[in-house]
């Protein structure tokens, strides 16, 4: 269970949100030249991102509003909260994962779970005894 | 006669702990109108109406001529009080909203109030929700719709509590699952003292 | 009753003036309490507690806590409270205690699955794998014993009569271990005016503190116990600061959600734990900081013949000392690769055991170890290694041999009669709970362990868990790491005066790493265990390796080590050992393998809590429901509510109700409860607009005063609720939706206004509970409404179907809808839900002149089968659109609505997609079963049967007076009066024929 911070409630409890898919998808006004395709892709298409992704999260059980979510989906790290309509912040700086690779820390992947320890002490790391 | 209204836990008396430290009691005779409209707009129409005003911080309430006002949503309030005192405000609402869109809504039947109280309720609520009852954080007049065990309600402290005295929370919950939360909360307030209650059970079910 | 040869004649937290006995084993034992099991029968001398996993072999007691791998025990007897794989090192004994060996047969000492290790040849790492893959038929032969074998202790076989509790709290800091770090991190935080929450795994605070001597270490001057009692006294004074005991930290979740066990009453004789609180308790803490003080674990060395039972950790034999008064050996030997395990011979030596030999690995160590040593006359073996253990079901003898210097042993064979080996291979920071906060490990040479090397939450790691191992070390990273976390929480806090310590325990010094010893065997006689709870020894994990299994999670899995109840905490880290040396790569580049929730085995009952039995799950009811319970009601779930499904009266069938109540709807009056339909105000100068988008005809010409019947769909074009909506003036409506959609519907319709319509003036409300319905049908139901309300007129002719009126019942005011579920004339009372049974009451006292019957939800579908109206979730599956169900004239042309698009798909608009028909048998008594495939031939084909549909509806109609049923069938629509097959597992198919859906309709036709 993580903490979502609901835009009006603050942070709450996961439990009492539901989720609701990728964001951003924008129902397409009514054209008739529309193709099976194009409608398609807005009606069963959606990403399945392995790190950044915005979705979309209602307070279900506080104050009902819908908004957007940047999450890490490899980590599980919320990186910002955002009202609907609004356009999702820059996150890019200090983004802990790399969409195609795998999160150098926080995923729990085999991968992430040893380090070497960092000469410049970059990490948080005790002095060596 | 008797009453033709029956109330959602009409069949519950309300259970107090030996010490006084927990009591648990249904308020049926609390009358509840929601409204849902723009805050803005709506506080802006009712400064006209002298005294009236919408809480617009999230998860708070004002007490009102005898009515609570509880922020639900950013375009959603309940109202809750004795029946007079919401009537009186409902139709001062309603005149000055009427130029507005806006749904005012009786759902005096739809929900239920439970009225849990006494220096072990913040302990007992926890049982139940991941709210932070921590009396720092969660204050007189703070209002927050959350799970508690299964059941989705409103949770209320009331801002006519007087620090000195142990806090009163309201439960706002629909009436279905007023019998579920009446029970888990006595189960809740069984180690300060609450009578265990069983749930309404015992039915024939279809095979 | 056997006596306690084995207690000191002082010392150790335990209340001597309180005798405790117990059984084990079939024999009677005592101890004192603040014992443990383990304490107390070593305290009577008995080392063997348990049989292994898989060669049943002996146990004995290696740890001294949760580490401990193998001596588990089955505890309590009945079979409800019994519980399996409970460690004798953790379980604190009472009176009248029952306790059985488990994992063997028929008794601990004469088990006759030793065969197992006699055949160990033949089960080699990997053997489920070997005879899964095997020849065929391996898997068959192999599977009765493996199934046999599996698992460890017995379940209870009858609901648990205990309680339990889940509660949630929130905290400034979260300390794990209340061990000296978590002591200070703890009181520093308290200090600074934190809520703080200090969690410790055992009975007592003090972690090593109790463990060490308490005669030499002093702490501020203070002994070890009076230092921990006044830290904890202060704690406990103040009002933010939360200590609990017996409280495990079981599980580190995202954004700091902690999961602690607290074992509230487990040490408490059954008929005197206090009946109003839990067994236990599952504390949900949500930190805004987590302090780990988790300490370290020793590891055992892996040697031929480790596992005998006399074998124990180095620190446990210390803790049984120092800790409860017990001298786990009369004649100890120490076999180490570390300093701090020496205090162990010093301890033991003091404690009155005669120690006759320290065994160390390594050629040289500090002087003051030999000078401590040679004080007490025990000779000193350095560069020197055991190389095997002698003893049945206690360890007798063990041999050493000096290393060679090339990996081998050299030279003769010593023999030390000895009764405990105290082994330590070093000491490993426990990083359990970092590890799984996700953090990142960094492998530290010194101590030949992982360590906690990057954060990934907002937590820190102190003391032994962080690998810093003395103990003024220890106390000041507490301290002044619990500053730094309280500052990020906003709080100010100063760092704690270190206290001052004498008498030291010595520290971990420098540790040659052996991860397995050399025996000087032939390899295949080498019995050198790594896991004792699996019995996985060195050379299975070499096999792995050489099978090809490099990965670490792999050969983890392969063999199984680390993979018992004890998540491998003394195992992990000599299995690593070995598996890196064995493929020749660093520790680094090996990994580890991961360190899941929960840290131990939590009990179901703690993780279910007090949701479970009646407070399970909400179960909704309605107003009249108590009517119900008291008129016969058979109950029907749909989704949380319960709706009478059929109300039988006295003496007659399911069958005899159900036909009894569908006449009466029909030739008479009968009534429904439908309060739980779904309700929602719809209010707003944009509301029209609004249902044209949500449902598939058009609302721009209702009226106030009418009511429209619509569908609505999803985008993909599939029908997904349907209801009647009432237009109760030009800006408002009531719109109803099934019982089991109103709280998707509602959701779902908030998700459009909110994100793809904000500019839509609409508001929504569920008022589904505001309103308690009373739905009255029947040719009779007009004069009984016209009898109920106040001046209403049920005249069809001033009150036709689809509108409704604004009315009162008996002066409580009502809305009345003349809308039908059964096709029957229908009116549906709405009065506040307070008033429901008040008028139910008063509907069915009212009725009696009119013949008045209740029915329920199973006659609801009968009856509308029989007009052919949809069930949606019955006769639709999320596959069919209005076109599909031949309703096609509800779809509107003009404007757009959800789901429209989709509907013009190529595939959502073929012509041969199943359609909604009729079916009537052959056989006016031959009922159909729901699901039947049908098919075109009169008997079944080869497989691939060509399917043409299936069978949504089906009942014996009283009202058509012969059985009907609904179904999907390809080009249905073009079907009609075509001969078709259902097909049935027990018999041949049933001819069928294909119909229009409204069966009243065709009846009708038919008189006529």
């Amino acid at each position: 269970m993580f903490v979502i911070e609901c835009p009006w409630c603050g942070p709450r409890d996961q439990s009492e949100f539901s989720c609701g898919g990728e964001a951003h998808i924008s129902r397409p006004a009514e054209r008739s030249d529309m193709s099976d395709e194009e409608w398609a892709e807005f009606v069963f298409m959606r990403t399945n991102a392995k790190g950044l992704f915005a979705e979309r999260w209602n307070h279900a059980a506080g104050c009902r509003r819908w908004f957007n979510v940047l999450r890490n989906t490899s980590t599980d790290e919320i990186l910002a909260v955002y009202r609907m309509g609004e356009t999702p912040p820059d996150v890019s700086t200090g983004l802990p994962a790399t969409p195609c690779g795998e999160a150098e820390i926080g995923s729990g992947n085999d991968a992430a779970k040893v380090m070497v320890e960092a000469a410049d002490g970059t990490t948080n790391t005790r002095d060596t005894v | 006669m008797p009453d033709r209204r029956i109330s959602a836990l009409a069949h519950r008396t309300p259970l107090q702990a030996g010490d006084g430290a927990l009591s648990l009691a249904e308020r049926p005779q609390v009358a509840m109108r929601g409204l849902r409209v723009d805050a803005k707009a709506a506080n802006r129409a009712l400064k006209k109406t002298k005294g009236l005003a919408l809480p617009e911080t999230p998860n708070t309430s004002r007490h009102t001529e005898g009515v609570h006002i509880l922020w639900l949503g950013p375009d959603e309030w309940l109202f809750l009080g004795e029946v007079d005192a919401v009537h009186a405000l409902r139709d001062r609402l309603g005149d000055g909203l009427a130029q507005i869109h806006h749904q005012l809504l009786d759902v005096r039947d739809q929900n239920a109030v439970i009225a849990l109280s006494g220096k072990r309720a913040r302990e007992a609520l926890m049982k139940l929700t991941t709210l932070d009852l921590h009396p720092g954080v969660f204050r007189p007049g703070d209002v927050a719709g959350s799970l508690f065990g299964r059941a989705t309600a409103t949770l209320h402290l009331l801002e006519t509590y007087d620090p000195e005295r142990d806090p009163e929370f309201l439960l706002i919950v629909r009436r279905s699952y007023a019998d579920y939360l009446w029970c888990v909360l006595a189960r809740a307030g069984r180690e300060f003292g609450l009578p265990d209650q069983t749930p309404k059970a015992g039915e024939i079910m279809r095979p | 009753m056997t006596e306690q040869p084995f207690r000191m004649a002082r010392g150790g937290f335990i209340d001597r003036k309180r005798r405790v006995t117990f059984r084990f084993d079939g024999r009677s034992f005592s101890g004192y309490e603040g014992d443990t099991l383990a304490s107390a029968l070593l305290a009577a001398g008995e080392h063997m507690v348990a049989r292994s996993f898989k060669y049943h072999r002996p146990r004995g007691i290696l740890g001294s806590g949760s580490e401990d791998p193998a001596a588990l025990v089955q505890v309590g007897s009945g079979l409800a409270a019994t519980e399996p794989n409970v460690r004798v090192t953790e379980q604190e004994i009472y009176e009248g205690l029952e306790v059985h060996p488990q994992n063997c047969w028929p008794s601990l000492k004469y088990d006759i699955g030793v065969v197992n290790d006699l055949f160990s040849a033949f089960l080699p790492a990997g053997f489920y794998y070997k005879t899964f893959m095997g020849p065929p038929g391996s898997w068959g032969v192999f599977e009765s014993f493996i199934r046999k074998a599996a698992g460890l202790g017995l379940c209870p076989q009858e609901p648990d009569p205990d309680d339990y509790e889940s509660l949630n709290r929130h905290c400034d800091v979260l300390v794990c271990g209340g061990g000296p770090a978590g002591l200070m991190a703890a009181l520093t935080a308290a200090r600074s005016g934190a809520r703080v929450i200090l969690a410790e795994e055992t009975a007592r605070l003090g972690g090593q503190l109790l463990s060490s001597d308490p005669e030499h270490l002093r702490v501020d001057g203070l002994a070890p116990a009076e230092w921990v009692e006044k830290i904890d006294a202060e704690l406990r004074g103040f009002e933010e600061a939360m200590v609990l005991t017996r409280t495990t930290v079981c599980g580190y979740y995202a954004d700091n959600f902690v999961a602690l066990w607290e074992r509230v009453s487990d040490h408490v004789a059954p008929g005197e734990r206090d009946p109003v609180v839990p067994r236990q308790r599952l504390w949900r803490i949500r930190a805004k900081r987590v302090v780990l003080a988790t300490g370290a674990i020793e590891r055992p060395l892996v040697f031929h013949g480790n596992d005998r039972p006399g074998v124990m950790l180095a620190r446990a034999a210390r803790t049984y000392a120092n800790r409860y008064g017990v001298l786990p050996g009369r004649k100890a030997v120490l076999f180490t690769n570390n300093d701090q395990a020496w205090r162990t011979a010093v301890t033991l030596h003091d404690a009155g055991a005669d120690v006759p030999a320290i065994v160390d690995v390594r050629h040289e160590v500090r002087g003051s170890l030999l000078d401590q040593a040679a004080s007490r006359n025990i000779t000193v073996h350095l560069g020197t290694v055991v190389t095997g253990s002698s003893g049945r079901h206690r360890l007798r003898d063990v041999t050493v041999r000096a290393l060679d210097g090339s990996g081998g042993v050299t030279g003769g064979e010593t023999r030390i009669a000895c009764d405990l080996l105290a082994v330590s291979g070093g000491l490993t920071p426990n990083v359990a709970l970092f590890s799984q906060s996700r953090g990142r490990l960094v492998y530290d040479d010194a101590l030949a362990a992982f360590r906690p090397g990057q954060s990934w939450q907002k937590e820190v790691s102190v003391g032994a868990c962080n690998g810093t191992m003395s103990l003024e070390d220890s106390l000041s990273e507490a301290t002044c790491r619990t500053v730094d976390v309280m500052k990020e929480v906003g709080l100010k806090a100063k760092p704690l005066k270190v206290p001052s310590i004498s008498g030291s325990e010595f520290s971990s010094g420098a540790i040659s790493a052996l991860w397995e010893v050399p025996s000087g065997l032939p390899a295949k006689k080498v019995r050198a265990f790594v896991d004792l709870q699996s019995d996985v020894a060195a050379k299975d994990l070499r096999l792995a390796v050489a099978e090809g299994y490099d990965s670490v999670e792999h050969a983890k899995r392969y063999t199984t080590v680390g993979m018992g109840t004890d998540q491998g905490k003394t195992s992990s880290m000599n299995a690593f050992g070995v598996l890196s040396q064995a493929r020749g790569v660093t520790m680094t580049e090996l990994g580890v393998t991961t360190y899941r929730q929960p840290y131990k085995p939590v009990t179901f009952g703690a993780l279910a809590g007090q949701h479970v039995g009646k407070l399970f799950q909400p179960r909704r009811t309605t107003p009249m429901h108590d009517w119900h319970v008291a008129n016969g009601a058979v109950f029907d779930p749909v989704g949380d509510w319960l709706r009478p499904w059929v109300y039988r009266r006295e003496g007659e069938t399911h069958e005899d109700a159900l036909m009894r109540e569908c006449r009466a709807a029909r030739e008479s009056c009968a009534v429904l409860d439908a309060s739980t339909l779904g309700k929602i105000d719809v209010r707003g100068p944009d509301a029209r607009e609004f249902l044209n988008r949500v449902y598939t005809n058009a609302w721009s010409k209702i009226r106030s005063g009418q009511c429209r019947y619509g569908l609505m769909l999803g985008e993909d074009g599939m029908v997904m609720d349907d209801g009647v909506t009432a237009c109760i003036s030009d800006d408002h409506f009531h719109m109803t939706t099934t019982t089991g959609g109103a709280a998707r519907v509602l959701g779902w319709l908030e998700d459009y206004l909110q994100t793809e319509w904000p500019d839509l003036k609409v508001y929504l409300t569920s008022v589904t509970e505001q309103w308690a319905v009373a739905s009255i049908c029947g040719p009779e139901s007009g004069k009984l409404v016209a009898a109920l309300c106040d001046g209403v007129d049920a005249d069809p002719e001033t009150f036709p179907f689809m509108s409704w009126k604004e009315t009162a019942v008996d002066g409580v005011p009502a809305r009345i809808f003349r809308v039908s579920f059964t096709g029957e004339l229908s009116f549906e009372i709405n009065v506040p839900a307070d008033y429901g049974l008040w008028l139910w009451e008063r509907i069915m006292e009212t009725g009696a002149a009119h013949g008045i019957v209740p029915y329920g939800t199973e006659a609801m579908h009968l009856l509308r089968a029989e007009k052919g109206f949809i069930i949606v979730g019955q006769d639709t599956d999320g596959t069919v659109t209005p076109i599909d169900l031949r309703m096609g004239r509800i779809v509107k042309k003009k404007g757009d609505f959800i789901g429209k698009r989709s509907l013009f798909r190529s595939d959502t608009a073929r012509a041969n997609r199943k359609q909604l028909v009729g079916l009537l048998t052959d056989d006016p008594d031959v009922v159909l079963r729901e699901g039947a495939h049908l098919i075109a031939t009169s008997s079944e084909p080869a497989p691939p049967v060509p399917m043409l549909g299936h069978v949504t509806s089906s009942y014996m109609s009283p009202n058509i007076g012969r059985s009907i049923a609904l179904a999907l069938v390809q080009s249905g629509g073009e079907r009609m009066g075509e001969r078709l097959y259902a097909t049935r597992a027990d018999g041949p198919p049933v001819p069928v024929t294909v119909t229009e859906t409204d069966f009243l309709a065709q009846r009708e036709g038919a008189d006529a």
